[in-house]
């Protein structure tokens, strides 16, 4: 079977993003005066192999958490995993 | 002394560390990152750079290839290893070396010449040319340079001096440019020291840096 897992990972609470800050202030200065804050992601659409659907999670997981994601600064989320292919 | 230099998809300061390296009449090995480490070798360098484009986060692909596994089990084994900019941004992925480096503060990438200060309270293999809280310029280049750490760390073995500096504040805890292992053969630096080598450069200090490999392979 073929599943697709969604990764979002995004920044600690408290840890500065020096981008998401700059978004924010160029935003108010092109008139979004009500926007208050902004937090930048990434999103990885990964695409996986496997027997079962746990399984693939499992991985996914593993991958998240030995690659995309640094825990010094970053955090990460399985936003949706679904089965696209039995 | 032959000390290689790991070159990776991206790297753009390899050349410029073989230049120093040979300057000081060492002879300098490339060493392309799916290869292993030859045995012969004394030391190595992971050069300044782009290694995979900073995909994810810059240093953290380059970190799983062949050539830096070798260099984590040599390391254990008391081998020197240097990482610049880039190099740094890798040993840190790698766990050689505690923290992360993220976006400089300013979201801005600076690029000059700074003012650093030495810091011997902790062992390091490549400060012995320099006296405690000594003074030095080199130059930097980085819009990722900002350390962080999730533990408490004292032991810096080069800082950014009083800040701020003319342009520049990356934002670095502690003021963190430059950190050693605790048994002070692995040193990953944000500023270049490879880029103050020649007389007609800006300063000299980078090769007092590079030296620390001849006090490594003495232990």
């Amino acid at each position: 079977m073929k599943a697709e897992v969604t990764i979002l990972v995004q920044r600690n609470e408290g840890v500065l993003d020096p981008q998401s800050s700059a978004i924010t202030h160029s935003a108010q200065t092109i008139g979004f005066f009500s926007l208050e804050k902004l937090s930048l992601g990434r999103t990885y659409i990964t695409q996986w192999n496997g027997t079962t659907l746990e399984e693939i999670q499992t991985l996914a997981k593993d991958f998240a958490e030995k690659v995309l994601c640094n825990p010094v600064i970053e955090k990460f989320t399985i936003q949706e995993s679904k089965i696209i292919e039995v | 002394m032959k000390i290689a230099i790991i070159r990776f998809p991206g790297s753009n300061c390899d050349f410029d560390c073989g230049k120093a390296i040979e300057h000081l009449g060492w002879s300098a090995q490339y060493v392309w990152h799916t290869d292993s480490i030859p045995e012969d070798i004394d030391g190595a360098i992971l050069p300044g750079g782009f290694s995979y484009g900073d995909a994810i986060r810059p240093g953290v692909l380059a970190h799983f290839s062949p050539a830096v596994t070798d260099l984590k089990n040599k390391a254990i084994q008391g081998f020197p290893i240097l990482g610049i900019c880039n190099g740094m941004q890798i040993l840190c992925e790698s766990g050689l070396l505690p923290g992360v480096l993220d976006q400089n503060k300013s979201a801005q990438f600076f690029c000059g010449e700074v003012e650093l200060t030495i810091d011997k309270t902790t062992a390091c293999w490549f400060t012995q040319e320099f006296k405690h809280e000594e003074k030095i310029k080199l130059p930097v280049a980085h819009g990722y340079g900002r350390w962080l750490t999730s533990h408490e760390y004292t032991s810096v073995t080069l800082k950014y001096s009083t800040l701020p500096q003319k342009f520049f504040d990356n934002g670095s805890t502690l003021n963190v440019a430059g950190i050693c292992n605790h048994t002070g053969n692995v040193f990953g630096l944000m500023p270049h020291p490879e880029r103050a080598v020649f007389p007609w450069m800006s300063s000299q200090d980078g090769i007092k840096i590079l030296k620390g490999f001849s006090y490594a392979t003495r232990r």
